[in-house]
């Protein structure tokens, strides 16, 4: 019961580890969801909450006053439950309902420093609360870029990177977040304030910044890292290409890939959502014929990227690809977060559910999971795809869910069912059930599914830094 | 069968793009600037807000404000729960949520507005505090939600001046004047057009200076190009003027230009001191355009950091005659 839960807190509130918490009503519901679709089809459907999901928050200023916190929690046998900036999709903060300790959640934001800049190796030490596009302006002024452009920029947060092991659009080139880390600063549950690394490489022993990596506040607090940073690029090459079909664009990426080319950006979108959602005026001027439309950018050292592009182009020929010059990929360019509002969009009218679903395989399966997914039955809508992130050895599809709930069911009700089957499908024909959007309440079911015998192995792990299951319980499948 | 195939088929899509433009691609009512956007909204504007960043609290960030708005007007009483906005309140005004909204949303409009209904008792007091003589037009007392005195203040204010001749010297309060109906100008409005004057470059030669620009002149009195254009005169006097670092080149609040810093004074003085810290390795003072962001800075920075207003040394006729 939340009033238990609370009258078990209030005699800790007191405490100077804990200066500044807060249990005011407005701020417990603001916390008590993050941006998972479903906590907003479940406000549109009832209303707003009566009763909040967490019992206290607390804005830590230093890894310190992290540590305090934590070896506090021991002591007023609370549940604690990191917090970056709440733009996660998947509900990774929120309490699973069972949680009986009381709820305290621990928000980084107010750590929000660039603590140095390593001009000689390119790094940056940044804090964990750091929202992204701040990051990324401080860099700019500096002549430098992270080349992590997560499409949530604008509302997400270093630390959240780190927890969920996120990608960025520009990832094919830059690499995702795991790939930009050196080292992190990072809180164990017993308070405990360690540091990962301090080389770009090591064989002393397992590398502990990957197992910490997309952990999702499970294992401890990350309050910052050292991540490699870039000069800005002194030029950006813009291409847009139409395949004919989702699969021949999908073998002209692979082809890309695998002779040794690193598009900063490359995306494909299927035929459906080249339709729905690429601009068709855009698409016209280019003289687009139909099909899949694509668009790569290639950015760096002058040299390297007329090269790169011109390279692209040339395999492009060579395998009947349309070349559509610039106009697609600089539309894109200037809109590229705009996506990102078309959610409220959708969500304002009632009964209509939105959500997306990220996944990856190898080049092998791709094609499989594509139509193993498109062909899940969704109602009166629709399920969108583009790819977004490549590798040597597959890629990743971002399916984008947009339909009516119908008539009778409740909104949240369908939601669930189509999600189940859209993880069945994918599971099925052999893909990893999220490229970078993590594990969450959402898919917390599914971890188990997918890892196996991983998951005791991961509940090993877990329990040997956080005996006390205190720190967001039940969640990474446990 | 693919030529007849496109005959159907070029028809129907631009009939489902037509309906779909009618009823999905636009919000309920056809209205973007109601709070609904903002309650379904990933929160893209939470990096811009200054409250927001200073606070870290997500209970204020602009779409969490604005959609307590949505929630109150849909589920009367449910969002409030029995207590006060307190949200509603923890604003600047500054309009950077606005300016990187898709859908341009008037957030300090609404906000503001709904202050009038939403009752703060911080507020209240922090209203009943002011003198006429704090609050000269009434602006404060506006923001705070007490419309008596502000509109009080305001009518006093202009009949100190000859029709359509009244000069207000603060942005903050000459947005307001002119949003109720007052035909007035920019006091300094003449000395932003010009280049600084010998006195002036003197003044100021020597030292680099962080500008710290109003948010009120620059987007709400949509004179950005104005105060850009003085900024680029005065450096092409060789008045060393540097512009903010880590946040880019929009104007960033300071917390002391409206009424904030009397409800929040705190988080206020934070916001002056992040502010300042990015930047003081770079410079030897600030020089801002409203003369209440340069008190703000000074109360919050002490006397070892040179700060000026640019309009009280317009005021005082600082190098106006060279």
């Amino acid at each position: 019961m939340p009033s238990d839960r609370r009258s078990r807190l209030a005699p800790h509130l007191k405490d100077s580890a804990v200066q500044g918490i807060s249990t005011d009503i407005l701020t417990l519901k603001a916390y008590s969801q993050d941006l998972w679709p479903r906590k907003l089809l479940e406000l549109r459907e009832h209303g707003p909450i009566a009763e909040p999901n967490v019992d206290a928050v607390i804005w830590p200023e230093s890894p310190e006053q992290v540590s305090e916190i934590l070896k506090w929690a021991k002591k007023a046998d609370v549940a604690i439950y990191p917090y970056g900036a709440g733009s996660g999709v998947c509900g990774a903060t929120l309490p699973a309902p069972g949680e009986e300790r009381p709820r305290v959640l621990v928000d980084l934001k107010k750590m929000k420093k660039v603590r140095a800049i390593d001009r000689k190796s390119l790094t940056v030490w940044a804090e964990a609360g750091l929202i992204g596009e701040n990051l990324e302006r401080h860099l700019n002024q500096e002549g430098l870029t992270l080349g992590h452009f997560p499409s949530s920029i604008y509302c997400s947060s270093v630390g959240g990177y780190l927890a969920t092991r996120s990608a960025g659009q520009l990832s094919t080139k830059y690499g995702k977040i795991e790939d930009m880390v050196l080292s992190v600063e990072f809180v164990l549950p017993d308070g405990t304030i360690t540091e990962t690394g301090r080389a770009p490489r090591s064989a002393m022993g397992p590398d502990w910044t990957q197992l910490l990596l997309g952990s999702e506040g499970t294992l401890g607090f990350f309050t910052a890292a050292c991540l490699q940073v870039h000069q800005y690029p002194e030029t950006r090459e813009m291409l847009g290409f139409g395949a004919k079909d989702v699969v021949l664009a999908m073998d002209f990426s692979r082809k890309l890939m695998q002779d040794g080319l690193r598009p900063a950006v490359l995306r494909i979108y299927d035929p459906l959502e080249t339709s729905v959602a690429v601009n068709s005026e855009v698409l016209k001027k280019c003289g687009f014929a139909g099909g899949a439309a694509m668009i790569a950018i290639f950015e760096g050292r002058k040299g390297l990227v007329h090269a790169e592009a011109e390279e692209a182009r040339k395999i492009a020929r060579e395998m009947g690809i349309q070349d559509l010059g610039s106009p697609l990929a600089e539309h894109w360019w200037e809109h590229r977060y705009d996506v990102s509002y078309r959610q409220q969009l959708i969500l304002s009218h009632e009964r209509m559910i939105l959500d997306t679903f990220e996944l990856a395989a190898t080049w092998e399966n791709l094609e499989e999971v594509y139509r193993a997914v498109k062909s899940v039955e969704v109602g009166f809508g629709m399920i969108l795809a583009h790819f977004s992130h490549f590798y040597h050895t597959g890629a990743n599809i971002y399916f984008t869910l947009v339909t009516h709930a119908g008539v009778k069911a409740s909104a949240v009700e369908r939601y669930d069912q189509i999600w189940d089957k859209m993880l069945a499908a994918a599971n099925g024909a052999g893909a990893t059930l999220s490229h970078h959007h993590g594990s969450g309440t959402l898919k917390n079911e599914w971890i188990r599914r997918e890892k196996g015998p991983w998951i005791h192995i991961f509940e090993r792990i877990k329990l040997g830094f956080d005996p006390e299951n205190r720190l967001n319980p039940a969640k990474m499948g446990l | 069968m693919g030529s007849i195939q496109k005959i159907v088929s070029t028809p129907l899509k631009w009939a489902s793009k037509h309906v779909l433009k009618r009823t999905l691609l636009r919000f309920p009512g056809g209205d973007s600037h109601d709070p609904i956007a903002c309650t379904y909204c990933p929160e893209l504007c939470r990096f811009a807000c200054p409250t927001a960043v200073v606070s870290a609290n997500d209970a204020v960030t602009p779409c969490n404000k604005m959609s307590l708005l949505h929630k109150e007007k849909r589920w009367p009483g449910r969002a409030a729960d029995g207590g006060e906005l307190w949200p509603l309140y923890d604003c600047t005004g500054c309009g950077r949520c606005t300016e990187f909204c898709v859908y341009e949303m008037p957030v300090m409009e609404q906000l503001f507005e709904a202050r009038k209904v939403f009752a703060w008792e911080p507020a209240k007091k922090a209203a009943l505090a002011l003198t006429d003589q704090m609050d000269e037009v009434g602006d404060l007392a506006d923001e705070l939600g007490d419309t008596v005195n502000a509109e009080r203040r305001l009518k006093k204010y202009s009949l100190k001046f000859a029709p359509g001749r009244c000069e207000i010297s603060e942005p903050r309060s000459l947005y307001y004047a002119r949003k109720h109906g007052v035909e007035a100008t920019f006091s300094s409005e003449k000395f932003m057009k010009e280049s600084p004057s010998a006195a002036l470059q003197k003044h100021f030669s020597g030292k680099r200076w962080l500008v710290h620009e109003s948010n009120w002149y620059n987007r709400h009195l949509d004179q950005a190009s104005e105060m850009r254009s003085w900024i680029e005169k005065a450096k092409s006097v060789g008045i060393q003027l540097v512009t903010p670092f880590a946040n880019g080149s929009e104007c960033i609040d300071c917390g002391g230009e409206g009424a904030y810093s009397r409800l929040f004074p705190e988080q206020a003085r934070q916001i002056a001191v992040d502010f300042w810290e990015r930047d003081q390795h770079r410079v030897d003072g600030i020089l801002c355009l409203s003369n209440r962001c340069a008190e703000h800075f000074r109360k919050h920075l002490g006397n070892d950091v040179p700060i000026f207003s640019l309009t009280r040394l317009f005021q005082e006729q600082v190098g106006v005659r060279g």
